[in-house]
């Protein structure tokens, strides 16, 4: 007899397998009446059949616990928008260069690409973060009312701001409002190369720190970031299936939003790395970890019908947008660029002047790491690593030529 | 998830169209992420699945002629990918244990409903449960998986390629090793 198949004893006692199958439901009711007739009759296959149903319950029962529940099953529209805006990358062939992750967290791990890698480069993750403030959520400081706005980081503004702020929050899924395209460059492959060269890629002459701090070693070496290119096409329709899902529906759309196209273009940069020993690997060795980074201002460009101001009215407006949201996108100073640069709690943060510009000085003490953010001429400058003491940093800062 | 007859022979439409995959994704993706999810019990990694059965259903639509074709080779991409996640993160599991008493992450970030002593009880629930599912023979998983996210033995026969008379058979005896295991291992964890 094939083991497989249900079985039944000589003497017509029902196996386990058909219990089961009883139990489920599955049985025709030809198969079922035989079987109910029989466990009428026959004690032990109904002391059989119970034994059955209470062994499955418990396993069934066991196996609740790996979940989901119902409210932890993503939306399946916005699991749609991110599985399309896959596809359109993979249809445009730039899946090599850019990947659209999904869920909620999309933006946050698209953000990961510019994160720093090694835990001494944590600061890059903050100039990442005011990034954030200005591609990420649907705002931008602007040149309010004009078809066609510029925007680039004039100055930053330290605001403190709880990261959990920004969660479950609108804004945080471009996607949710309209189609996001991101093209990388293609500096990924270059390893190690000299000053002259970093010069060439990123179309600006480097500066140097004359001094560094104490203990700092003094070999280094240059590690490019990439260009990127965004573009977000707000999309009406998807803005509207988004905000009837989110309870939001009250919400209008003003016209000229739909269909508006807005870009951010990041030119290329370079991470100095110095140690005491820089060997061609991923980090110098031996003594403190210490960076230089300066990357040019990303320019944000609204296009079309609607200014960048219109789409940072609409998204003040949305009534759910997240506290933290809602904070910086109120701070970026429309008229004169400044954009606010979120700081955790556990980071201290006070506005200092370097170059003949304000930027702003972050130690985190715990973990004796320090670094100062500004801006000028259009590149923004990024100055630290396991250096906490705020004198030692600017001395460093005001050094760079 | 059983199907009536009616939609079991509902004839398909083109599955190549761009509405007509939005129409399959509507209908799927609570059962493929629900699947994925119970296998990884991970919230990103269940997602991650999901996205690349639809990706790979968009690329290389299968051969189905009726909805529970459709479903059936779903369920068999995302059961396939979820067991070899859950395997690579046992096999993650043992070594990092091995290497350190490091706790886990939970896998399930319910915070809202439960307490952080509830949340650590949940999850070291589920990872006990998971690693038991890890232990049984790879089709055993796969029957227990798809009855219970409510299959029925037509679909669970059509996803695993057996018929469906056998299904109870299969089943019987995939929950009665799971049982088995689970009760000797609480046992051992208890002594």
């Amino acid at each position: 007899m094939n083991e497989l198949q249900p079985q039944q004893n000589n003497n017509s006692c029902l196996d386990r397998g058909l219990l089961v199958s009883l139990r489920d439901g599955e049985l025709t009711s030809e198969e079922t009446e035989k079987a109910l007739a029989h466990l009428a009759l026959c004690p032990d296959c109904a002391a059989d059949a119970r034994g059955v149903y209470t062994a499955s319950l418990e396993v069934y029962n066991l196996l609740t616990v790996l979940g989901p529940s119902l409210h932890e099953i993503p939306e399946t529209k916005l699991a749609l928008s991110a599985v399309q805006a896959r596809l359109d990358v993979q249809n445009r062939g730039e899946e090599s260069h850019a990947t659209v992750p999904s869920s909620a967290q999309s933006k946050i791990r698209f953000f990961q690409v510019r994160k720093p890698q090694h835990p001494g480069r944590w600061w890059i993750a903050v100039v990442a973060a005011a990034l954030i403030a200005l591609i990420v959520l649907p705002n931008a400081g602007a040149l309010a009312n004009q078809f066609l706005a510029l925007f680039s980081v004039q100055q930053f503004q330290p605001v403190s701001i709880d990261p959990q702020t920004f969660r479950n929050g609108i804004g945080e899924d471009l996607q949710s409002f309209g189609d996001v395209n991101i093209n990388s460059g293609n500096l990924d492959g270059i390893q190690n190369p000299t000053q002259a060269q970093v010069e060439q890629y990123v179309n600006f002459k480097l500066v140097l720190p004359g001094h560094l701090p104490p203990g700092i070693g003094h070999a280094m070496q240059c590690s490019l970031i990439n260009s990127e290119n965004g573009t977000f096409t707000f999309n009406a329709a998807k803005a509207r299936a988004y905000l009837a899902q989110t309870g939001q529906s009250s919400v209008s759309i003003p016209l000229q939003l739909n269909g508006a196209t807005f870009t951010i273009t990041l030119s290329p940069g370079v991470i100095i790395n110095y140690g005491n020993k820089c060997q061609g690997q991923d980090q110098c060795s031996g003594g403190k970890q210490f960076y230089v980074g300066e990357i040019p201002s990303p320019v944000i460009q609204a296009t079309g019908k609607a200014s960048l101001k219109d789409l940072r009215d609409f998204a003040l407006s949305l009534p759910k947008l997240s506290s933290g949201a809602r904070l910086l996108l109120q701070d970026v100073n429309l008229n004169n660029g400044v954009v606010p640069l979120p700081i955790p709690p556990q980071i201290q943060a006070q506005q200092v002047t370097t170059h003949g510009t304000q930027g702003v000085l972050m130690t985190d003490s715990s973990l004796s790491l320090g670094v100062i953010v500004w801006q000028t001429h259009g590149i923004i400058y990024g100055i630290g690593g396991a250096i906490s003491n705020s004198s030692q940093l600017l001395d460093s800062a005001n050094s760079l030529q | 998830m059983g199907m009536s007859s009616e939609t079991r022979n509902k004839p398909l439409v083109n599955p190549t169209g761009e509405e007509a995959f939005e129409a399959v994704f509507t209908r799927y993706y609570p059962l493929v992420y629900r699947l994925a999810f119970r296998c990884t019990g991970q919230r990103d990694e269940a997602d991650d699945i999901a996205q690349e059965v639809f990706l790979r259903f968009y690329n290389t639509p299968p051969h189905a002629t009726s909805e529970v074709e459709r479903q059936a080779w779903l369920c068999r991409v995302t059961t396939n990918l979820g067991l070899n996640a859950l395997r690579s993160r046992q096999r993650r599991i043992y070594h990092e244990e091995k290497a350190s008493d490091s706790v886990q992450q939970p896998a399930s970030e319910d915070a809202t409903q439960l307490s952080p002593e509830q949340h650590v009880i949940a999850h070291e629930q589920a990872a006990f449960i998971r690693s038991i599912l890890a232990e049984l023979p790879e089709r055993q998983q796969t029957y227990i998986l798809l009855r219970s996210i409510g299959l029925s033995y037509a679909d669970i026969a059509q996803a695993t390629g057996v018929a469906p008379a056998s299904v109870g058979s299969l089943l019987a005896r995939a929950e009665r090793e799971f049982r088995r295991r689970y009760h000797e291992r609480a046992t051992a964890t208890t002594e």
